[in-house]
């Protein structure tokens, strides 16, 4: 098979003149609602095993589209991003003692990631993009590290005993309410990032994406641009890591790895990046992939790798991406 | 004095391995125009070769010296393989697929050193030879450190001679700034950039190879070494040999001193460093240098 190189024009898909009227666009509301009933519908007709895995899933859906952010919308590469859900996991495990409402925690887990990540998009994006990657990477590690050396992280044995609390009165800790709780959570988020997505806001980011220079050129402010994107990206994978903390009541250092930062990666890939669903429905077929093929394979690097590999070498649009493609085949079909 | 003498000689010998996997990095990039987060997992095999090859026991100089080269050796073909399979198809690519193949690589690669070699890590001993300390006005400074600063000098000016005053080193150059110039000229343009390929990843299983008696080896040893080599280069400036090696001394050197002078830093040096500079001079500390213009 030919290899396709996923230039510039492979990824962009132009859906819409910029511009057109888009007050009927109904998408931020029905998509999520989507979204939320079909993995629902997978939750409730799963063994309890499974359910763990899909409650882990969503979570990972909202973490992997706040990466198609960076890499998707805007053209910005992270290669650090575990280092913001970590924070998040973090905040919302330190503050366990805390009488809040679940959701508190989580606006405060992405506050604090999304503070970290302004601090650090105004100091890195004026390098390079390459040079951009190389320094997430090293972030990603700095919070690492940290974790083992700051008393009271508690270094490889983390920390333990974070409530699920009440919403709003409601208790959810419950494994069927917490899921309704955190369905219901992520796809609310989800929605707000799809009309983000289709704001003149994520068309301007998508500009930047494209040619930083042009956008300029038409009085884009390219780096405020490219930071407030880092910064919502940051924000919404704290947001995630906070949820992450209240699904599993523990907080490792495992969630900022490195290998984490690659895993998130492969999922939004796996999906495929140029669309807004793409990370997200990746990241819940990769949780079930791994769960039934990998769960008890050694060597998990070593088969990660080579999914990436051929992720990127044979198929750069993802799963999303090969649909679209055999779609279009049947319709040419039907035409003749 | 002494102590100072001590402190700059093994910040030195510290950073001579970081020197040759950063030189590597910073080569390839400069050349072909892909940054190989692999690089850091050829550094760990060379690492696992050599320690290997020494295997439990203190080794005769001898075996010493073959165990080295064979780390170097080996992975410098495991550069010219993964070049030729992999990233020879990346070439017309852009950034991001570079990034996430070479990625993807590390993992592999990663994955499949630790099928080979094991999870645990394995110490490995110097030769009888090298090991000890000699003193040196008043300083007492460790045979291997000075092996290493003596090793990393030699390499250093021949990696400058090769690539200024050599045929190949002007190829280099000439591919460096333009390929399709250097191929309308005449240039085997595939042929500079296998070769590239495999001369960065050989210096990377060099370094591996070197440290293996100075550290625990393990699969995973990669990961902080190459964002430690990351960091040397983002200092020293992408794509400049000269700004690695100014980079990888200084930063050498300062985590020799935060060790003696301030030891709760130990193992931010790099990172603290990075950050400076980046707020200082964004383009690393000998601004945009590339290769062609080094």
């Amino acid at each position: 098979m030919a290899v396709r190189h996923n230039t510039t024009a492979d990824l962009v898909e132009i859906r819409r003149v910029p511009g057109t009227p888009r007050s009927w666009d109904l998408r931020p509301l029905y998509e999520p609602a989507i979204f939320a009933v079909v993995v629902s519908a997978v939750f409730f007709a799963s063994p309890p095993n499974m359910q763990y895995v899909l409650s882990i899933g969503v979570i990972y859906a909202l973490l992997a589209t706040s990466l198609g952010v960076l890499f998707g919308w805007s053209g910005i590469y992270s290669f650090g991003h575990a280092a913001f859900f970590g924070m998040g996991a973090y905040t919302t495990a330190l503050l366990r003692e805390q009488e809040w409402d679940a959701l508190v925690f989580l606006v405060v887990s992405g506050v604090v990631a999304a503070v970290a990540a302004v601090l650090i998009g105004v100091i890195g994006l004026r390098l390079g993009k390459v040079e951009f990657a190389m320094l997430t990477m090293i972030v990603g590690q700095i919070c690492y590290l940290l974790t083992f050396r700051v008393p009271g992280l508690e270094g490889d044995n983390g920390i333990y005993g974070v409530p699920r609390g009440t919403l709003l009165g409601i208790d959810v800790t419950g494994s069927t309410t917490f899921w309704i709780y955190s369905v219901v959570v992520v796809s609310m988020v989800l929605g707000v990032l799809r009309r983000i997505h289709l704001s003149a806001f994520g068309e301007s980011l998508n500009a930047v994406r494209d040619d930083p220079v042009k956008a300029a050129a038409i009085g884009l402010p390219v780096r405020q641009l490219r930071i407030a994107a880092f910064t919502l990206a940051g924000g919404i994978a704290g947001l995630a890591g906070g949820l992450f903390a209240q699904q599993g009541g523990i907080v490792t250092p495992t969630s900022l790895s490195f290998t984490f930062s690659g895993i998130i990666i492969i999922m939004s890939l796996l999906g495929g990046m140029a669309r807004f669903w793409g990370p997200a429905i990746g990241a819940i077929v990769f949780q079930l992939i791994n769960a039934l093929v990998f769960a008890n394979a050694s060597h998990a690097n070593l088969y990660l790798g080579l999914i990436l590999l051929a992720v990127v070498l044979v198929f750069p649009s993802g799963l999303l991406g090969v649909l679209a493609r055999l779609l279009d085949r049947y319709r040419e079909r039907r035409v003749r | 004095m002494a102590d100072v003498l001590s402190t700059i000689i093994s910040g030195i010998a510290f950073g001579v391995p970081l020197f040759l996997v950063a030189s590597g990095l910073t080569l390839i990039y400069g050349v072909i125009g892909v940054l190989n987060f692999a690089h850091g997992s050829m550094f760990v095999v060379g690492a696992l070769i050599a320690s290997n090859v020494i295997g439990p026991a203190a080794p005769s100089l001898l075996v010493y010296v073959a165990a080295v080269i064979a780390g170097a050796l080996v992975v410098g073909v495991l550069g010219v393989v993964l070049e030729r399979t992999v990233v020879r198809r990346l070439y017309r690519g852009d950034h991001i697929t570079m990034l996430l193949a070479t990625f993807a690589l590390m993992l592999a690669i990663e994955g499949g050193a630790e099928m080979i070699w094991g999870n645990s890590p394995r110490s490995t001993a110097a030769p009888a030879e090298l090991g000890g300390s000699i003193s040196l006005l008043g300083a007492t400074i460790s045979v291997y450190d000075l092996m290493l600063v003596v090793v990393g000098a030699i390499i250093a000016a021949g990696l400058f001679l090769l690539i200024s005053k050599s045929r190949f080193g002007r190829a280099v150059r000439a591919v460096a700034q333009d390929p399709t110039m250097g191929e309308a000229i005449g240039i085997n343009t595939r042929q500079v950039m296998l070769l590239v390929f495999g001369l960065g990843s050989a210096l990377a299983g060099l370094a591996g190879a070197m440290i293996a008696p100075n550290v625990s080896v393990s699969p995973s040893l990669g990961h902080a070494f190459i964002l430690q080599s990351f960091a040397i280069v983002i200092i020293g400036g992408l794509g400049s040999i000269t700004g690695s090696l100014v980079a990888a001394m200084l930063v050498g050197i300062a985590e020799a001193a935060v060790v003696t002078y301030f030891p709760a830093l130990t193992g931010f040096t790099f990172y603290i460093l990075v950050a400076v500079i980046l707020l200082v001079r964004p383009r690393g500390l000998l601004g945009s240098a590339r290769l062609g213009r080094a």
